[in-house]
């Protein structure tokens, strides 16, 4: 039995159908959660605004009038309530994998890292356990971010939507999207590697010209 | 560091959206600039570790929970959360027509009270302004009464013992056995009256206009209903222990604004007349009131200005329903009472129907050019305190029967219609009816065929007494155009009786003991009155002649064939014997009388008249 596409899907919600609201959110519900657990960094509080963002998206499926992807509005209703959630939590989690235990926490993001690391199959061990560290430290320094800085990251990286899309999210002009994407950027690797911001700082001393650079 | 850079150039060369050209120029540089080549590939590691990173799954309630939402709303309908959309949308739509509805009503009611005050204004306005000028008159009357009361009042208790005196005497003269033929004093009484008046007029006329400013006022239409509430004006009048009637009668609503906008309007009417002329303001007002008689009253000083003002909007509409009365004001203190009874005598109704003389009422019909109408009325301005005359429009019809008339007589420059008493009682009678009635068929027993015999039979005797006036010195031909009436007509009693009237008239207004220098003045103005139209002699012989100027002097020719047949009410009230008419005429009587034979038939009533008069005041 095939699966209906998203579009029959969207058809039978806006006739009433009920069962087919139930088939679109189970379609979306893992890819929604991924952006809020990145925006939130908590299991339970991305749970929490995953679900509400869903009774959000059941209540207002009728008032979508196509004019964007029905992924980038669901997507918007996510980030803005990740958004608020973290605005009422504050929110400020740094995640270890060193101090996150013996890994049997469910609600550990760092133990749901190492339990994915453990079932993926990497070749070697050794670059598994270096591309988990990796990850580990991006996922912390990603929580370090800024919320617009992570948000624009989160969608452009992790949900991989292009410009336009990322502006229909976050409601802002796509050159906006561009600017704060490419700071972000610099952001996350001035986290990443922030023992070595002083080096690069004393080398900033001589920074050639844009007019260098520019073509 | 990445400062140094470009930062579309390195977002693009990361993103991977840099054109082919732009992409090997930055790497070229990549390759020369070692800390630009590590930043990319920092950059670049990052993202890819982003990119890698894996969805999560989320826990196993989260889509339970929203399931079982679903589930409830399928099992209890739409509405089972509240948040049915369906419902919101409804509820929605019913708002937005709600509130158009409600902005709808809200409009309609905005609209339809502006349309019943606006309309409520443009009725009311005329009203009020009628209100707002009565009030005027009234409070300015009080104002003047003030100091003038007391010369009044001498003046009253002077004309009082004169008139008693005359009246004593005309009773010994209709008893006595020695009295002259009936004809000859009535004839001759009436010039005496006449050549006394002029001085007469000279001297009242200065003591008639105090030095105040300008008070003119128009009196409202007055209700032709006589069981109507009292105005304010009968109100002041009873409160002064009057018991004459009060014409100034309005509405309740223009009575209760009359205090209100008095102020204003006072200086509003101040200034109006001041600058001569009436506002447009108005005339609506004076539209109103032409469906009605209309008094308007000022003191003698205002009359001339008052009257350039309506000369203006009189002439440009023809409309002769004009009525300037001058009055002064009284011993009370209150407004002159003959201009509340002018006023109550000219409601149409309110008089009594039954015998219009005895409400002390005279109605004359004539014609008059329209462009005489002014000069009319600034004549009878210059009376003294002691008349009031109304001039009322009459049908068209009547006025080119008038006009054809006067085209007879050109030289006249006024006619008389009711030449007849009987024509002109029933003229009389015919002003009782209801005024809007009156006015819509003004009056049609007035106008008597004058083209008839008798009635061009008199015009003749009027010339021929207009000639032997001239020739005695002391006649008008004004009193000798009624008493050859009757003769005309084949009615020698009834002529008799009211010429007799007439010189009773003038009889009781005449002292003795001034009857020689009265004649030693009417002696004087003899040659000037001669050739001349006293109307208001002619118009109403029992009346106390007051002292006038030849009317025919001052009326123009008539250069345009348009004409207006003129009603003339002269009113006798308690003011009418001034102390000068009664000096004045008194000493013209036994001058006058042994000069004066011109007409016998009218004046061999003379004598049969009573001197209890109803109409004497």
């Amino acid at each position: 039995m095939t699966q209906p596409s998203e579009q029959e899907l969207l058809t039978r919600v806006r006739r009433g159908d009920q069962a087919a609201l139930g088939h679109l959110l189970q379609m979306y519900q893992r890819r929604l959660y991924t952006v809020c657990l990145r925006m939130v960094g908590h299991r339970d509080d991305a749970a929490e605004a995953t679900q509400d963002a869903m009774l959000k998206i059941v209540q207002h499926i009728h008032e979508f009038r196509g004019e964007s992807e029905l992924a980038t509005w669901m997507i918007r209703i996510v980030m803005n309530q990740a958004m608020s959630q973290l605005r009422r939590r504050r929110v400020r989690r740094s995640i270890s994998l060193d101090a996150a235990g013996d890994g049997h926490d469910p609600q550990d993001q760092a133990a749901a890292l190492r339990q994915q690391l453990a079932d993926s199959r990497e070749p070697a061990p050794d670059q598994r356990i270096q591309q988990e560290e990796a990850r580990q430290r991006v996922h912390e320094a990603l929580a370090r971010l800024e919320e617009p800085l992570r948000a624009v990251l989160v969608l452009r990286d992790v949900e991989q939507m292009d410009y336009q899309q990322i502006a229909q999210v976050l409601m802002m002009p796509v050159g906006t999207v561009k600017s704060r994407l490419f700071r972000a950027r610099l952001a996350l690797r001035h986290e990443l590697r922030e023992p070595s911001t002083q080096e690069e700082t004393a080398s900033d001393t001589a920074r050639p010209t844009r007019s260098q650079v520019s073509p | 560091m990445s400062d140094r850079y470009d930062a579309d150039t390195l977002l693009g060369y990361l993103e991977g959206d840099l054109p082919q050209e732009e992409q090997a120029r930055f790497e070229a540089l990549l390759a020369q600039d070692a800390q630009l080549r590590r930043l990319v590939s920092q950059l670049q590691e990052d993202r890819s570790i982003l990119r890698s990173l894996p969805q999560e799954d989320p826990p196993a309630h989260l889509l339970e929970g929203v399931i079982h939402h679903l589930e409830r709303r399928m099992l209890l309908g739409p509405g089972a959360d509240g948040l049915d959309h369906a419902d919101r949308l409804r509820q929605r739509r019913h708002f937005r027509l709600y509130k158009t509805l409600a902005y709808g009503g809200i409009a309609a009611v905005l609209l339809l009270c502006g349309g019943v005050v606006f309309k409520t204004l443009m009725e009311t306005r005329p009203l009020d302004e009628a209100a707002d000028y009565a009030l005027l008159a009234r409070r300015y009357s009080a104002k003047e009464a003030a100091p003038a009361g007391k010369a009044e009042a001498g003046r009253r208790g002077a004309d009082r013992k004169a008139l008693a005196k005359a009246e004593d005497q005309n009773q010994d003269q209709a008893a006595g056995p020695s009295a002259p033929p009936a004809p000859g004093p009535a004839v001759a009484s009436t010039p005496r009256v006449a050549d006394a008046s002029e001085p007469v007029s000279q001297q009242e006329q200065p003591t008639a206009s105090p030095a105040s400013p300008l008070a003119a006022a128009m009196a409202q239409a007055e209700v032709a209903e006589p069981q109507q509430a009292p105005s304010s004006a009968a109100r002041d009048a009873d409160s002064a222990g009057s018991d004459e009637p009060s014409g100034l009668r309005l509405g309740g609503s223009a009575i209760a604004k009359l205090d209100e906008r008095a102020a204003d309007v006072a200086l509003r009417v101040d200034s109006q007349l001041s600058q001569e002329s009436l506002p447009s303001s108005t005339q609506p007002a004076v539209a109103v009131m032409s469906a009605a008689p209309v008094l308007i009253e000022v003191t003698a000083a205002d009359a001339e200005a008052a009257q350039q003002s309506l000369d203006r909007w009189a002439r440009d509409n023809s409309v002769a329903i004009v009525a300037i009365a001058s009055h002064a004001p009284t011993e009370s203190g209150q407004r002159g009472q003959t201009a509340e009874q002018a006023t109550a005598m000219l409601s149409v109704g309110s008089a009594s129907a039954a015998s219009p003389r005895s409400a002390g009422r005279r109605v004359v019909q004539m014609q008059v050019d329209a462009e005489q109408v002014p000069q009319l009325i600034a004549y009878l301005n210059r009376q003294p305190q002691r008349q009031r005359a109304r001039l009322v429009q009459a049908d068209e019809g009547h006025v080119a029967q008038a006009n054809q008339a006067a085209e007879d007589h050109p030289a006249d420059g006024l006619h008389l219609f009711a030449e007849d008493q009987a024509v002109e009682d029933r003229a009389i009678a015919a002003t009782q009816p209801q005024p809007a009635s009156f006015f819509e068929k003004p009056a049609r027993t007035l106008l008597a065929p004058v083209e008839e015999g008798p009635a061009r039979e008199s015009e003749a005797r009027s010339a021929d007494a207009q000639a032997s006036a001239a020739a005695s010195g002391a006649v008008t031909q004004a009193a000798q155009v009624r008493p050859t009436a009757p003769a005309a007509d084949d009615e020698p009693q009834q002529a008799a009786a009211r010429s007799t009237e007439a010189v009773d008239q003038q009889a009781l207004a005449a002292g003795e003991g001034e009857a020689e220098d009265a004649a030693a003045d009417a002696g004087k103005n003899a040659e000037e009155k001669a050739g001349s139209l006293d109307w208001l002699a002619l118009l109403e012989p029992q009346l106390p002649l007051v002292p006038t100027k030849p009317l025919a002097a001052q009326l123009p020719q008539p250069s345009s064939p348009a004409r207006v047949t003129v009603r003339v009410v002269i009113l006798e009230g308690p003011s009418l014997e001034g102390p000068g008419l009664q000096s004045e005429s008194a000493a013209d009587v036994p001058a006058t009388q042994p000069e004066s034979s011109p007409a016998p038939a009218a004046t061999a009533p003379t004598e049969q008249a009573s001197p209890a008069d109803p109409d004497l005041p």
